[in-house]
């Protein structure tokens, strides 16, 4: 069976609306207690009612996880560059790098949030959030840095381009493709990081969307938590689609996985 | 282990003096080679995989350094010291950028102003027959085309020496002939020096002035010949008799079992 194209990007959302009726049918036909599992008619009903406190979490929470995002980024960029340029230094530091990448967020965030101080507990969930973050995007920058073909490297020698030059027009555009592939997963994780900080901070101190999503599991109010989740949901969808799109702009030109058939 | 920039002695521009070179200490991938390289002429160097002659161009070119023996390069007439372009294997192009951007590649690392770049781009351009597709990428364009603008980018800085590594051995025939005649003429009309690279007994008769031919392990040179006939190549010489004479001789050569 041969579907349009169109049809088949209408085919998963035709699917969800079909999802959601049986889901609403379902919680009324057989009475099910809201406190368990509310119809997608609460849920949205508990959007409506509390729309000013959701908006102000999902604030927060993409705040911090844009900042963890960036600084992960930037960290994780210039990093590999210094790996790449000083061998030494990746010797001195990639163990501890792993060390940091394997040892468990959530073991780290209590004593993150006690350094840093509960009077910055933003800072501290931003730190934590980075944690999460900063490896792919190192690894894979490393990777598109060592992928780049010594014979272009030979010739910029040969032209006696300088540090700063070799960087610019052949490092970077060269490593683009594995840079913009590790800020992807990156930016799925900052989000990641920054719930599971949120979590561990606990109520009183975060204001984010994964505290709404604990306090309204306190108070059993399970619609507010749906709501939450599903705003949760498209913080990380719209990231991911960003990065895609940053991703076809600058690679669309040029890179393979982008050439279209003919 | 020596790289002299001196004055201009005699009509030699690079000479080598017992060089040898490895890449592991007790292995000699070159060596001891002495040759001398003549200013305004097109020399190759003919030799089977693995003999070296790879190596050679990239000790000329100041990619690797001599671990014994001397490698001099004269200066040229005004005293200043000669200009290299490089030309590899593979185009060895920017993959993200077009046609322009890569053939003025070199003006824009040595700092040039973007007027004189987009000047000298578009010459370079129709010196080699590129003009109509400067804002191509690269990918779009046939392997032959993909070289014509490596060596278009090779030609831009106006260099004194070019070295060309089997430039046109991934080409299929007719690209290959073509870019041969091209490169012949561009020598002739110039007077530059080049250097080329390649394992195709027939490309050396019909390219070179001078053919050293190499051996390998190590790297040395087996064979001298200097064709001295038609100094003004045509495509009519790959049908002389001569031409067939040459080629002949040098595959005898190269059959040859090492002694």
């Amino acid at each position: 069976m041969k579907l349009g194209h169109l049809k088949s990007k209408m085919l998963p959302i035709l699917f969800g609306i079909a999802l959601l009726f049986f889901w609403e049918l379902v919680v009324d036909m057989r009475n099910i207690p809201r406190f368990l599992l509310p119809a997608p008619s609460d849920i949205g009903q508990a959007a409506f009612d509390h729309w000013q406190s959701l908006l102000q979490a999902s604030k927060v929470t993409l705040i911090i996880t844009l900042q963890a995002f960036f600084w992960a980024f930037v960290g994780g960029l210039s990093l590999a560059i210094l790996f790449t340029r000083a061998q030494f230094i990746e010797k001195l530091l990639f163990p501890y790098v792993v060390i940091l990448q394997v040892t468990p967020v959530v073991a780290i965030a209590p004593l993150i949030i006690i350094w840093v101080g509960f009077e910055n507990v933003n800072t501290a969930l931003i730190i934590i959030a980075w944690i999460v973050a900063f490896f792919p995007i190192l690894t894979n920058c490393v990777a598109g840095l060592r992928a780049i073909d010594p014979n272009l490297r030979d010739l910029f020698k040969l032209y006696g381009a300088n540090s700063y030059q070799t960087l610019i027009y052949l490092e970077i555009p060269s490593a683009l493709p594995q840079i913009l592939t590790g800020a992807k997963i990156s930016g799925g994780l900052a989000l990641i990081g920054a719930v599971v900080a949120e979590f561990v901070a606990g109520s009183g101190n975060s204001t984010g969307l994964a505290w709404l999503i604990i306090e309204s599991g306190n108070r059993l109010d399970i619609a507010s938590m749906f709501a939450s989740l599903v705003l949760l949901s498209l913080i990380g969808i719209s990231i991911y689609y960003t990065m895609t799109a940053i991703e076809w702009f600058a690679l669309r030109h040029w890179h393979p996985s982008f050439r279209t058939a003919n | 282990m020596t790289r002299i920039n001196g004055p201009n002695m005699s009509e030699a521009v690079i000479t080598t003096d017992k060089l040898t070179f490895g890449y592991q200490p007790s292995h000699n991938i070159i060596g001891p080679i002495s040759l001398s390289i003549s200013r305004g002429k097109l020399t190759s160097i003919l030799g089977p995989s693995g003999c070296g002659k790879s190596t050679l161009l990239r000790l000329v070119a100041g990619l690797e350094t001599p671990d014994h023996g001397s490698l001099s390069i004269a200066n040229m007439d005004n005293g200043r010291a000669p200009t290299f372009s490089f030309v590899f294997q593979d185009p060895t192009l920017l993959a993200w950028s077009n046609v322009q951007d890569n053939i003025s590649l070199p003006l824009k690392l040595a700092g040039l102003s973007q007027d004189e770049i987009e000047q000298r781009s578009a010459a370079a351009l129709s010196r080699v027959g590129l003009h109509h597709v400067e804002h191509k990428m690269p990918h779009t364009l046939s392997g032959g085309m993909r070289m014509r603008v490596s060596l278009a980018r090779a030609l831009i800085t106006k260099p004194d020496i070019i070295l060309l590594d089997e430039p046109f051995a991934a080409l299929d025939e007719l690209s290959r002939l073509r870019l041969d005649e091209d490169l012949r003429q561009l020598v002739e009309e110039t007077g530059i020096t080049a250097l080329f690279v390649t394992h195709n007994v027939s490309e050396s008769v019909f390219l070179a002035d001078d053919i050293l031919v190499l051996k390998a392990n190590p790297g040395r040179i087996a064979y001298q010949l200097t064709i001295a006939d038609q100094p003004k190549r045509q495509r009519t010489w790959r049908q002389e008799k001569v031409f067939h004479k040459y080629c002949e001789e040098l595959t005898a050569i190269m059959m040859e079992e090492p002694s």
